[in-house]
């Protein structure tokens, strides 16, 4: 079956982890996020061109990969996946951060957030002022934070986030929307806040 | 802003955007004016926004290539290593097992005891470049270690040990071993050390280890101070003496290497001489002194040896007709015979011109199975691998798995034994639909389950609902009994709303399995069914206007159809000519033309994203013989195709041939024959009799002393041989001008046996000694079967139309009975208490009738018409139908039985 040592670590870690043992996570991490960082680079090397699911299929690769899935049952599965949003989006904002600092020679901080601009010349800057937003929107809204976290950084599909969070297709649906419009909001409008105001 | 007020604006905008604009602001007058301007400006939001409308990711192109992120530094002495066990001593030093902890991949570790030179390490990084199925891969090249592909298998020269290998086995080696130097030279890179003990065995076929690692003369002498033997036996003379080497020094070394695998001998000594003459000249020229008369290149030596007929000629035949009757071609009408039998008169009309492309050495192996992986399906973005393991290409008891491509583990979805088929991925790709076939009373229920791509409960998706393929936005395109076994394709929704007809097929038992939407939504490829098996696959149009109009090879099976992502071309799995291979034609109106072909059979499709490759199930065919006593069963064969079972009148032994050439390369006119072995079942040992003859067919006298059999004599034609069975006199010849073959004795100790005449064959007749040779039966025959023991009736196929049913001819009176109007294999047990009739089943799978009958009446009573199905069998008085293929003993409760497999695996066939 799926071989030998690192997927049966990585599946005993899981299985500590979401029977309450919280030290399982860091090593957990330790693991996966080396992983998903190579995979990361590999995809937008080869396949930058390709009108794909990308980020989901990038997250089911990691999965298939370092985890025996036969003996990983639905809610550890979830669980992998929450973690891999996060770790997803932790490797994105890193990577946009770096980038942003060697680029200017210095901070990010404040970001011209001009849609266009953001799409077509300055890809970091999307991924830093959405994460910025989020982190804010966070406070208000956790439940629609992690949707969007789960959609966006990690790739997740709507059937997938129904499983991670346990909530209806509706609601997460509904979680989207809203969220989506809010952020949407405080990225078109606020430009001038920065992106460390945590409102 | 705290979480109660976004509650209070979360559930405002909910509900705002629930109604109309009337209501809306109605609605919103009424709310709290902060709440109503926050909801207000979300509102404003709406519209899809291409900032969110896709995972960060795919927003970022480019944003981690130059970043910071370089791959994970290499540490201590064996950097992201961790060595696991040793495996021990290498020229250079020691050989480890190690993982990878990067990738939890297995690799072979060569170190070396001294740091490698600059000179060295680039090179080795050259090497590294090679990426070839038949090359064992360098991974990485450390400050003093080199990281290879872990290969599991013996070498060459550990099988050498045990003698030459078969000139099948050792051809296909060779073309392997070729594929590998091709590749390499292409690259600049040559071996210079090319050895058995350089290339294994594995699993997926050779692997050749150790490429430009003997890289200069310093080296040579460092590799013969360490080594005590000292005889560099496989190096060309230049690279003993130390002058420059180059490509023709491993054309040297394969010559030596082929020889060895021919003969067992070093080519050293040439003691022994290569049976076939062509293959001798084609080693003797690798083999001369100066490289300017050798072979230049390998991909000339490559041409040169798939010429050699062995390795090259690939023809059809069908498994059962072989099965029994591994008989040559006397006259045309026994190949017309063989291509009607496998439903295949297209194939000669049908041109054949098998694509360079689609030669097997480009083949990339998906799965290893020891039993057997079909129907592959690809995820929309092409990374992961779908198909079903286990052997049913219809449908077949078997689980889901699904693999990361190109070198993932498989992983089982499924675990619930039910029969299965057609796996496919949502448009999303996390979910595969499968079809389950489950039998109440007789009739089989089709239905449609689902399961996460990433493991989970599988659910009931769609019941009476076959072949299901998403189109999009909820539709779906599938198969659905309308009554009876009538299967017609439908679309509807995912709830089976607007269910609309697609195809319905013409006869009310047709049954349309399985279909393939075109990239446009416009047409669909069809796979159906009718009470004769599969047909040619259909093309339709999607809005089901028309009846559509087969594809592919006419008059063929067609199980698997597919379209390339350009819609330019349709792809099938037909067995036109016998065998399943993939074929193309162009869309919607061009000419079938076959893509694969050989000794393998290709079924299932699944095309890549890019259209340059495409994913199907190759499967051989093998043949195994059992014997069933008191005992049980157990296995007799152990090599090649078991073929043609007989007892010894005794019972106590078994005969068989055992085919040592694949299948497929028997026929056309190059059928070989078998090695003729012997089981004793009391001792369980087997033996080969006649080891200077390649045996056509053969029958062993009633007193269980004497053999007769045919053999082809150098001219290709067809002898008999009488030889004793207790060793007392040498083979001896029937002298004739004609081709003879398949013999049979009756009781009488008279031998019967087929005789070629202009361009018909005839039963003849003859004493043991050769005289009274007389002409049995007075009109000319396709095939001979059997004679009953009393001597009585003969058992024969004669043309009839465009059939070759069995008949039961008189040899007294000359009438005749129908046995089966199609294919079958009859036979008597010698002593005559037994007539048992083979058919196949049309879903695979063969039924043995068996009647007990006596010398006064050795022909039981047949249902007019012959016999055709399962029912006419239970039909015969006093029958006993058994499961398989079965021969008889001529002691109650003791029986040999073939049985017949197919190994399949997947493979990524590239495409032109």
């Amino acid at each position: 079956m799926v071989a030998g040592a690192p997927s049966a670590e990585i599946t005993s870690l899981l299985k500590a982890w979401s029977s309450g043992d919280q030290s399982a996570l860091g090593r957990l991490a330790e693991r996966v996020y080396p992983e998903l960082r190579l995979m990361a680079r590999r995809y937008m090397k080869n396949e930058r061109d390709a009108d794909t699911l990308q980020a989901t299929a990038l997250v089911h690769e990691v999965y298939l990969r370092l985890l025996d899935v036969t003996r990983v049952d639905w809610r550890e599965r979830a669980q992998f996946f929450a973690m891999a949003a996060q770790m997803m989006r932790r490797i994105l904002v890193d990577a946009a951060r770096g980038r942003g600092a060697r680029k200017r020679g210095g901070s990010v901080l404040k970001v011209n957030l001009d849609e266009t601009a953001l799409l077509s010349c300055a890809p970091h800057r999307s991924i830093l002022a959405v994460d910025e937003a989020l982190t804010a929107f966070t406070q208000v809204a956790p439940r629609q934070a992690r949707v969007v976290e789960l959609r966006y950084f990690g790739g997740l599909t709507e059937e997938e986030i129904v499983a991670v969070l346990k909530i209806s297709p509706r609601t997460v649906r509904r979680d989207w929307d809203v969220a989506k419009a809010w952020l949407l909001r405080e990225l078109r409008h606020r430009p001038q806040d920065g992106a460390t105001d945590g409102r | 802003m705290n979480p109660e007020r976004f509650q209070q604006i979360e559930a405002l905008f909910h509900k705002a955007r629930a109604v109309t604009a009337e209501e809306r602001a109605a609605l919103l007058a009424e709310a709290d004016p902060e709440v109503r301007r926050e909801v207000e400006s979300l509102l404003a939001q709406a519209g899809s926004s291409e900032l969110l409308g896709r995972p960060a990711i795919q927003n970022a192109p480019q944003l981690l290539e130059d970043s910071t992120l370089t791959g994970l530094a290499v540490g201590a002495t064996l950097g992201p290593y961790r060595i696991e066990s040793r495996l021990g001593e290498g020229g250079m030093g020691e050989v480890f097992r190690a993982v990878d902890t990067r990738l939890g991949r297995a690799v072979a570790i060569k170190t070396a005891h001294d740091q490698f030179s600059a000179r060295f390490e680039r090179e080795a990084r050259a090497i590294s470049s090679l990426n070839h199925p038949n090359i064992c891969t360098l991974y990485d090249v450390g400050p003093n270690y080199l990281v290879m592909e872990l290969v599991e298998g013996e070498t060459v020269a550990a099988r050498l040990k045990s003698g030459p290998l078969p000139m099948s086995t050792a051809l296909l080696y060779a073309s392997q071993i070729l594929a590998a130097l091709v590749e390499a030279h292409e690259k600049g890179v040559i071996h210079r050390d090319l050895k058995p003990g350089n290339i294994m065995i594995a699993k997926s076929g050779v692997k050749v280890l150790d490429f430009g690692l003997a890289k200069s003369e310093e080296d040579i002498t460092l590799t013969a101070s360490h080594m005590v033997m000292g005889t560099p036996a496989y190096m060309a003379p230049e690279q003993r003496e130390g002058k420059p080497a180059d490509a023709r020094a491993d054309i040297y070394s394969f010559g030596c290497v082929l020889y060895e695998m021919l003969t067992g001998v070093r080519a050293a000594f040439r003691r022994r001489r290569i049976p076939l003459p062509k293959l001798e000249r084609i080693v003797d020229r690798c083999l001369a002194e100066d490289p300017a008369r050798r072979w230049q290149s390998v991909a000339e030596l490559e041409r040169e040896l798939s010429a050699v007929p062995a390795a090259a000629s690939r023809g059809k035949r069908n498994a059962i007709v072989l099965a029994r009757r591994p008989s040559v071609l006397l006259g045309a009408g026994f190949v017309v015979l063989l291509l009607l039998a496998a439903g295949a008169y297209e194939w000669f009309h049908t041109k054949q011109s098998p694509l360079q492309a689609a030669s097997q050495g480009d083949w990339v192996q998906l799965t290893d199975f020891a039993d057997s992986a079909v129907s592959p399906a690809l995820s929309p973005d092409g990374h992961i691998l779908t198909f079903i393991r286990g052997g049913g290409t219809f449908y077949g008891k078997g689980e889901i798995y699904a693999k990361l491509l190109p070198n993932g583990e498989p992983v089982q979805l499924t675990h619930d034994g039910v029969m299965k088929m057609s796996p496919q991925f949502s448009p999303g790709g996390s979910n595969i639909a499968y079809t389950t076939l489950e039998w109440s009373a007789a009739q089989g229920e089709w239905n449609t389950w689902v399961i996460p791509t990433l493991g989970g409960e599988p659910h009931l998706m769609l019941p009476n609902a076959e072949g299901l393929t998403w189109i999009d936005g909820g539709h779906l395109l599938f198969s659905e009994i309308k009554s009876g076994l009538h299967m017609t394709l439908v679309t509807a929704t995912d709830t089976r709303d607007q269910s609309r007809d697609v195809y319905v097929p013409p006869s009310d038992r047709g049954m349309a399995h399985r279909s393939a939407l075109s990239p446009d939504h416009k047409w669909v490829l069809v796979t159906e069914m009718d009470n004769g098996g599969w047909l040619p696959c259909r093309l339709v149009p999607f809005d089901g206007s028309t009846a559509g109009k087969p594809i592919g090879p006419q008059s063929a099976g067609c199980t698997y159809a597919a379209w390339s992502p350009d819609q330019r071309w349709m792809y099938v799995s037909s067995d036109a000519g016998g065998r399943f291979h993939i074929w193309r034609q162009r869309f919607q109106d061009g000419e079938p033309e076959q893509i694969t072909s050989g000794a393998t059979e290709e079924e299932g499709i699944a095309v890549a994203s890019d259209g340059r490759s495409l994913v199907t199930s190759v499967g051989l065919r093998q043949s195994t013989l059992w014997v069933r006593d008191g005992k049980g069963e157990r296995q007799v064969s152990s090599e090649g195709y078991a073929a043609y079972p007989q007892f010894s009148p005794d019972g106590e032994r078994l005969y068989y041939l055992a085919l040592r050439e694949s299948v497929s390369d028997q026929l056309n006119t190059t059928f070989l024959g078998g090695e003729l072995w012997v089981a004793d079942l009391q001792t369980g040992q087997s033996e080969r009799l006649l080891p200077n003859f390649l045996v056509t067919g053969y029958s062993i006298s009633h007193d269980g002393k004497e053999i007769v059999f045919s053999a082809k004599d150098e001219a290709n034609r067809q002898h008999l041989w009488l030889a004793s069975l207790a060793f007392r006199f040498p083979p001896r010849e029937f002298s004739s001008p004609a081709n003879e073959d398949q013999p049979h004795w009756d009781g009488q100790g008279r031998i019967y046996f087929r005789a070629a005449e202009g361009m018909s064959n005839y039963l003849y007749r003859m004493n043991a000694d050769g005289s009274n040779r007389v002409r049995a039966l007075p009109d000319p025959m396709l095939e001979f079967e059997d004679v009953s023991p009393d001597g009585r009736w003969a058992l024969v196929a004669r043309a009839l139309g465009q059939e070759a049913p069995i008949f039961a001819s008189s040899l007294d009176s000359g009438g005749s009975v129908t046995v089966c109007p199609g294919l079958c294999v009859a036979q008597w047990t010698s002593d005559g208490g037994t007539f048992s009739v083979m058919m196949a089943r049309p879903m695979g799978g063969e039924d043995t009738l068996i009647v007990p009958v006596s010398r006064s009446n050795s022909l039981p009573a047949l249902p007019s018409g012959g016999l055709q199905t399962r029912a006419d069998m239970a039909s015969v008085r006093e029958a006993k139908i058994l499961d398989g293929f079965i021969t008889p003993g001529p002691k109650a409760g003791i029986l040999a039985s073939l049985h017949h497999d197919v190994h399949r695996n997947l493979y990524s066939i590239p495409l032109q």
